[in-house]
């Protein structure tokens, strides 16, 4: 059941935050995505996460062996739980790091948790650029109730006012019905 | 007795009537409780395997 699938991505992200394994974490993605626009299929749960850093550089190691231990299989990023890939994304870029400073705290499923706010959804969606990408931005666009001043100040800060532009006339101008 | 041009005009008012309420639907839609939502999700990734297998069954 994706509820339950969910429920324990999240104690497991809680737990790994609690323990100092990672650092702040919030969800983002597609189900960041669906927590402000209408529900869509999607199975990846993606969870934007600081790692801590060690002398070395990033320390992986606690995380990884934190993983293994509680015996889920993990490939590349990914983390099987059920059904739902649930993906540790860590910040990686001034954006995604702002993003996750800025997430917003909620309750899901009776489980703590945060997740990004729809304007840097939008932002980090325009900056990534993939097909997918700008679909999630025109359901935030359309959906969500995004305070459009606020993003169109992050796509300032982050030079990604020529993307935005271009999104806008390819999309939002051209149909004036999303 | 109108003429095809005006019956495709009535169509696409029509059309794009649809299209508003669509619209209207969604960001309906977009305020339900995020459980709620998450239901919807796992009904639709249901579905869109049902519609994989029998795409696959009627393969073989």
């Amino acid at each position: 059941m994706l509820n339950e699938d969910i429920k324990k991505a999240l104690r497991l992200a809680n737990d790994m935050e609690k323990r100092g394994i990672i650092g702040k974490y919030a969800i983002g993605g597609a189900i960041g995505t669906i927590y402000w626009t209408e529900a869509y299929s999607t199975k990846d749960l993606d969870l934007f996460l600081r790692l801590p850093l060690s002398s070395g550089g990033l320390s992986l190691m606690p995380f990884m062996s934190y993983l293994a231990e509680k015996g889920y299989p993990f490939s590349a990023q990914y983390l099987k739980i059920g059904t739902l890939m649930v993906d540790f994304v860590g910040v990686y870029n001034p954006l995604t790091d702002e993003a996750l400073d800025n997430a917003v705290e909620v309750t899901v499923y009776d489980v703590p948790t945060r997740v990004f706010r729809p304007e840097y959804l939008a932002a980090i969606a325009l900056q990534t650029g993939r097909i997918q990408d700008f679909e999630k931005v025109i359901r935030l666009y359309r959906e969500s109730d995004l305070d459009v001043k606020y993003l169109e100040k992050i796509i300032k800060e982050h030079n990604l006012s020529r993307r935005w532009n271009e999104f806008k006339k390819r999309y939002i101008s051209a149909d004036k019905r999303i | 007795m109108s003429s095809r041009k005006d019956t495709y005009r009535q169509i696409r008012e029509f059309n794009e009537k649809t299209f508003r309420e669509k619209a209207k639907r969604r960001r309906r839609n977009a305020k339900l409780p995020f459980e709620e939502k998450l239901k919807i999700v796992e009904e639709l990734n249901i579905l869109i395997e049902d519609f994989a297998k029998n795409r696959e069954n009627k393969k073989a």
